[in-house]
């Protein structure tokens, strides 16, 4: 009993935690109601049920698409979840959603025009939507079904939006020369898609695929539009003025609005590493949490053990102590690191405090790594033959480091120490003997200290590995 | 006479636990007060004037200082300020020293030793928990020692010693023996290292304490 609080990533326990287990754990394919009994709560977001309470404006859920997952209470979506989008947001049966949606399409091409506005503007669901509402901030993605990846969508879902567009709007328009119009049509429509393909991998607009297929993207562009324009005006000389003109009003229109563009780019990025950071302390938060939580439900169902109840209380504060107070050095590089390491295994073995006090602090080298483990023999020793409360003071010096080991006890004669009880003398005297230092042995009233004295390691000797 | 104690603890567990434990000693202290956050612990200080207030060190209220907040308030009061905190970090310490608490405890003291801080700073001196004087010699550093009385930027060979010896874990009777002076001279000897840490400008000290943002 008294080990340590368990993982996050663990599996289940039989009995009830209050932990949520992790979404990737489980396999999406099983059905969402009735996972493995001890959980309280589905591992998918909980979204707001009440298709019936959307008459009520302030409990309408919010309009999201969910084009690569299948959630619970949302229906599947089938291109890019516009339409399951708004069949939730509005309370209305996705079918009819849909219907209504393509006999818009009718009306002059309307329904996939505002498909596609719907497509590029409302924002997808996310691990974010859930910040407010769950106990924990996600930062496990949550795992989903994909039928198609995402720049299939993409290039099939455009083009068959811009196809039926098309074809709408050719019923409307019906010009007399129909051809070149056409043609340059398409042709603009497969350019712009071709971008639109690169849409989703614009912070990677550095990898050379990305460029290129852009690159061809623009070139195509250009030509449907030198298509269009040619067809429609003829001279090749009045062509490229237009053209010129253009080119020139898009640059001069990119140059006025760059410094809006990158404060937006700029206030994005803050907001990431800032959402970022948030997410990163809500989950150090809630992992405490739940390792304090996980304790105190031990140390109430072993409330009538106090040896357990006490190490249980000790390792727990020694946790929580190493998270909330000290420093980030680690074992290797700081003496005073290594010495409460130490003491703070001893104390969860024998479920003993000892209070070090540290004054200074060196790398510690073979000499200090030996006073730290006769400081910790002495300690065991305090703790089986003395009584708390158990104090060391360790403080390193210029040329010294001194360590000193205080209990209250009946003290013990050290001339008194039969030759074959080694503790003392092999494990602190004879360790310490080994690096040059000297142990002193002092009886108090009440209580015993031992004094660990070495010469620090040099600095020019290499630390150990 | 028993001391006129007031317990400032945002926790009310604390304080119950507190008030459950000070109260076996009815001859020496008798607890007038409880408060649990800046404002409140101010205006109770103010109105009750106790001889002693347990401050804690983080609590909520007031313009977020905390502990060391109601210290700096209150410090023209006759009320003596001793830090109880579960705290152990140098910064917290530091900054309600430097606010004008007369000594700094954590709560795993045992009650009688708790009693003993508590007489001891409504005489008017400083109790040093092994940890405080641990930070007393680690911000003052150990390799110089004063040579005037009234440097305030060292402390003296007598007062690294007495300051080592509480570090160690002994209390004040055993200091005085070890070094033979009585204890009235080591109370003298804390209390003026008391005074050089709220006082001091050394470098170090400053350095140190700008280094774990205190000042």
């Amino acid at each position: 009993m008294g080990g340590p609080a368990p993982t996050p990533t663990s599996s289940t326990p039989p009995h009830a935690t209050p932990y949520v287990p992790t979404p990737g754990d489980h396999n999406p394919t099983q059905p969402q109601a009735g996972q493995a009994g001890a959980s309280p709560t589905s591992p998918h977001p909980h979204y707001p049920a009440g298709p019936s309470s959307a008459n009520d404006p302030a409990q309408r859920p919010a309009l999201l698409r969910s084009p690569r997952l299948e959630l619970p209470g949302r229906p599947a979506a089938l291109l890019a979840g516009v339409c399951s989008g708004l069949a939730v947001h509005t309370g209305m049966s996705v079918v009819a959603v849909r219907i209504a949606m393509v006999g818009l399409t009718a009306v002059f091409g309307a329904g996939s025009l505002l498909y596609l506005w719907l497509w590029i503007l409302v924002p997808e669901v996310g691990p974010e939507r859930t910040y407010g509402r769950g106990r924990i901030a996600p930062s496990q993605k949550i795992a989903g079904r994909q039928a198609l990846t995402r720049t299939q969508r993409i290039v099939y879902g455009a083009l068959a939006l811009a196809a039926i567009s098309f074809i709408l709007a050719i019923g409307v328009l019906m010009q007399p020369d129909l051809g070149y119009n056409t043609l340059g049509i398409v042709v603009i429509i497969v350019g712009v898609v071709i971008i639109w393909t690169q849409s989703a991998r614009a912070s990677q607009w550095r990898d050379p695929r990305v460029i290129g297929l852009a690159a061809t993207g623009v070139g195509i562009l250009f030509w449907g539009i030198v298509i269009v324009i040619g067809s429609d005006n003829g001279g090749l000389r009045q062509m490229m003025t237009s053209f010129t003109a253009g080119i020139t009003f898009v640059a001069v229109l990119a140059l006025a609005f760059f410094p809006a563009w990158n404060n937006l780019i700029k206030d994005l990025t803050s907001t990431r590493i800032e959402r970022a950071r948030e997410t990163e302390r809500a989950d150090i938060a809630a992992h405490l949490h739940d390792s304090v939580l996980q304790t105190l439900t031990l140390i109430k169902n072993h409330a009538h053990e106090p040896g357990t109840v006490r190490a249980l209380a000790l390792t727990q504060e020694r946790e929580l102590r190493a998270w909330l107070y000290t420093g980030k050095n680690t074992v290797s590089q700081s003496f005073t690191e290594l010495l409460k390491t130490t003491l703070s295994e001893v104390e969860a073995t024998f479920g003993q405090e000892v209070e070090v006090v540290s004054v200074s602090d060196c790398v510690p080298g073979p000499a200090e790594q030996a006073a730290c483990a006769a400081a910790s023999e002495a300690c065991v020793n305090a703790i089986k033959h003395g009584q708390p409360p158990i104090q060391v003071y360790s403080e390193v010096g210029s040329a010294q480091v001194k360590i000193y080991i205080k209990d209250r006890g009946p003290g013990f004669d050290p001339q008194q120490i039969a030759t074959d009880r080694h503790g003392v003398r092999d494990s602190i005297i004879g360790r310490v003997e080994r690096v040059g230092g000297s142990v002193n042995i002092r009886r108090l009233q009440p209580g015993t200290e031992i004094t660990i004295t070495v010469p620090r390691t040099p600095f020019d000797l290499p630390a150990p590995r | 006479m028993p001391l006129r104690v007031l317990i400032i603890d945002d926790h009310p567990l604390v304080r119950a636990g507190v008030k459950h434990e000070l109260d076996k000693f009815p001859d020496q202290i008798q607890i007038v007060g409880e408060a649990d956050n800046v404002d409140s612990g101010i205006a109770a200080v103010t109105a009750l004037t106790p001889d002693v207030a347990l401050l804690d060190v983080h609590m909520p209220g007031g313009n977020g200082g905390g502990g060391a907040e109601v210290a700096s308030t209150c410090r023209d009061s006759a009320t003596k300020f001793l830090a109880l905190s579960v705290s152990d970090s140098p910064e917290d310490v530091v900054a309600v020293i430097r606010a004008g608490a007369r000594g700094y405890v954590t709560k795993s003291i045992s009650t009688p030793e708790l009693v003993e801080a508590i007489e001891r700073v409504g005489a008017g001196d400083a109790a040093f928990s092994p940890r405080l004087a641990g930070f007393v010699l680690d911000a003052f550093g150990t390799s110089e020692v004063a040579i005037a009385d009234d440097e305030l930027d060292l402390l003296s060979r007598r007062e690294q010693e007495v300051m080592r010896l509480i570090a160690r874990g002994y209390t004040y009777r055993e200091v005085a023996s070890d070094l033979f002076i009585s204890i009235k001279t080591v109370e003298t000897h804390v209390s003026a290292v008391l005074r050089k840490l709220q006082l001091s400008n050394r470098n170090e000290l400053t350095h140190w304490a700008a280094q774990r943002n205190i000042i």
